[in-house]
């Protein structure tokens, strides 16, 4: 097939792909999902006031059913009464007998349009008696009996993250398609020091890729750094995963740097591979050490669960699946714009010194 | 080559001593600075500032030495050189003389901050020195290619620091993770995996310089 069609080709689909992405990043809705708990007591009752997120209490209002579950056994205890107020409050008292083990426990709130709904320890309750815990009554009713919902195509919410599942799609490919440049980069500044005659045009491969990584890598920081305010409270913290995107970003920005300070261009050529592979290198033995040593935050490192278990969702795969492809097939297209961009001018400033 | 790498540290010395003021230089920056911690502290320092004031310095110093303008800099010594010595053995000896210099940098900077900033117990203060050492070494092999470079690029320190703080940070972060165990009484050997990591990372970079360096110096 013809070299240009084919160029053309897969141009077209990255920006498909990323016009796709951005349409289902910013239409898809979220699933419902509980927020907040409020717990007060008044005499033999015990009340709660759960908050949901695009929750529709109201429209099931006589089927929806509350309960507790012990985070050690799992067996469930059902609210006396509950009281809907709007789609997203909703009243549930319990009694709970009092040789009831001290416990956290965890709310589920069932109903026929959202399925089930838990909160982590929505409800701490500390037993008056202190005596040896007696069998009591748990309903009848174990969890695979309650109301499914049926498959709706929303994002699936998350505790803290709530609508900033979104930035998944931005923040994560932003690396991926880093990492993707800054190997392209370093495999030709490798091969660049083989010494062949091919060198310039390696060398301005490795040049033209790192700096459109070095773009994604920004990216990448400012995306995180959004999220990181949303769901950790700040800009910015000091985790090893974080630690290591910065000190990526300075290192092929401190390569780009070394590029300006060199005026021969044979030298720059060594000088830059030698560095940029001497980087690489101890980037990848840091980056793969140093989280072990400290705990982490982020997902994905230090027992937090990554993303895996949520991209079993089929609609966060449609999404995130397509939007890493789509992203790396724009940063490869900017690295050949760019380095057209290059050779371009060194063809210019050659023409001009004759 | 074992008697061309002897020769070469000798060699190395030998001109730290002719040029007196480099190494002299290098010892009253590490004194002064810590001087200057004492200063600034005003007195005795709590154990956390205490152990993040000595890793800094050590940084700054390990910076400092890495980026003096080598003896062999000269044009006509690095034309003389080319023709006698193979690349590979050159980086070595440098790497050796360099972590020869921070292992006594850092004795005395461990020294100077027991008199002025207050002092652990002999036997932390011994650990410490350890770690000190170590950090200093795996320094040195980073430092070394680094200073390489950007001796090469004809930029002075400030494109050695540009270049290797982004690089030195995760070996800081060790360090200062096991300076922090050691200052809180941790035995040795539950934080001993942090020196050897910084031993791996010695051998990794220091190997990584020795593939690279011969490419640097042909021209």
């Amino acid at each position: 097939m013809n070299r240009s069609i084919v160029n053309t080709i897969w141009k077209l689909a990255g920006i498909a792909l990323l016009i796709y992405v951005f349409c289902m990043v910013f239409l898809t809705p979220l699933g419902p999902g509980l927020l907040d708990s409020d717990k007060s007591e008044s005499g033999e009752y015990i009340g709660i006031t759960l908050k949901g997120f695009n929750t529709h209490f109201t429209e099931d209002r006589d089927n929806i059913r509350v309960f507790i579950k012990s985070s050690l056994k799992g067996k469930l205890i059902e609210a006396y009464e509950t009281d809907v107020i709007s789609d997203n409050t909703l009243d549930a008292f319990f009694i709970l007998p009092d040789t009831l083990p001290s416990n956290s426990w965890t709310v589920l709130i069932n109903s026929k349009t959202d399925g089930t709904l838990p909160l982590v320890n929505a409800l701490f309750h500390k037993t008056a008696h202190l005596g040896i815990p007696v069998d009591y009554e748990f309903a009848k009713i174990s969890e695979s009996d309650l109301y499914k919902r049926e498959e709706k195509f929303q994002f699936p919410f998350q505790p803290n993250i709530i609508e900033s599942i979104r930035n998944l799609m931005l923040h994560v490919p932003m690396w991926f398609t880093m990492f993707f440049l800054m190997g392209i980069g370093v495999v030709n500044s490798a091969l660049s020091l083989g010494g062949n005659e091919k060198r310039v045009i390696q060398d301005d491969r490795a040049v033209s890729a790192i700096r459109v990584g070095l773009l994604f890598g920004v990216l990448g920081l400012i995306t995180g750094s959004l999220w990181a305010r949303f769901t950790w409270g700040a800009w910015w913290v000091n985790d090893p995963q974080l630690n290591g995107a910065m000190v990526t970003v300075l290192i092929y920005s401190g390569y780009l740097i070394l590029r300006f300070t060199v005026t021969s261009e044979e030298q720059r050529i060594k000088i830059s591979s030698v560095y940029s592979i001497f980087a690489f290198v101890i980037l990848v033995i840091l980056l793969m050490v140093l989280p072990r040593f400290n705990e982490s935050l982020h997902p994905g490192k230090g027992g937090n669960p990554a993303f895996s278990k949520y991209d079993l969702d089929n609609s966060l795969r449609f999404a995130f699946y397509p939007a890493v492809i789509g992203w790396i097939l724009l940063g490869s297209w900017l690295y050949t714009i760019s380095l057209r961009t290059r050779r371009l001018k060194a063809k210019v400033q050659k023409l001009k010194e004759y | 080559m074992m008697k061309g790498l002897v020769f070469l540290i000798r060699y190395h010395f030998k001109m730290e001593l002719r040029n007196a003021h480099s190494i002299s230089s290098l010892v009253l920056f590490a004194l002064a600075s810590v001087y200057t911690a004492f200063q600034v502290i005003q007195g005795e320092a709590k154990p956390e500032t205490w152990n993040a004031m000595a890793w800094l310095i050590l940084l700054f110093t390990s910076f400092n030495s890495a980026s003096r303008p080598m003896a062999e800099d000269n044009s006509s010594v690095i034309t003389y050189l080319h023709w006698t010595v193979p690349p590979k053995i050159l980086i070595v000896a440098r790497t050796l003389h360099q972590s020869l210099i921070m292992t006594a940098l850092s004795t005395l900077v461990l020294f100077a901050m027991g008199i002025f900033l207050g002092s652990l117990n002999v036997i932390s203060m011994l650990h410490f020195l350890l770690g000190l050492v170590i950090t200093g070494v795996a320094l040195s092999c980073i430092l070394t290619l680094v200073a390489a470079i950007s001796a090469r690029a004809g930029a002075g320190y400030g494109l050695t620091a540009v270049l290797g703080l982004p690089l030195i940070i995760p070996i800081i972060l060790i360090s200062t993770s096991y300076g922090t165990d050691i200052i809180s009484e941790i035995p040795l050997e539950e934080t001993f995996e942090n020196i050897l990591l910084l031993c791996a990372i010695s051998i990794g970079s220091g190997t990584l310089g020795y593939i690279l360096f011969p490419y640097l110096w042909r021209s």
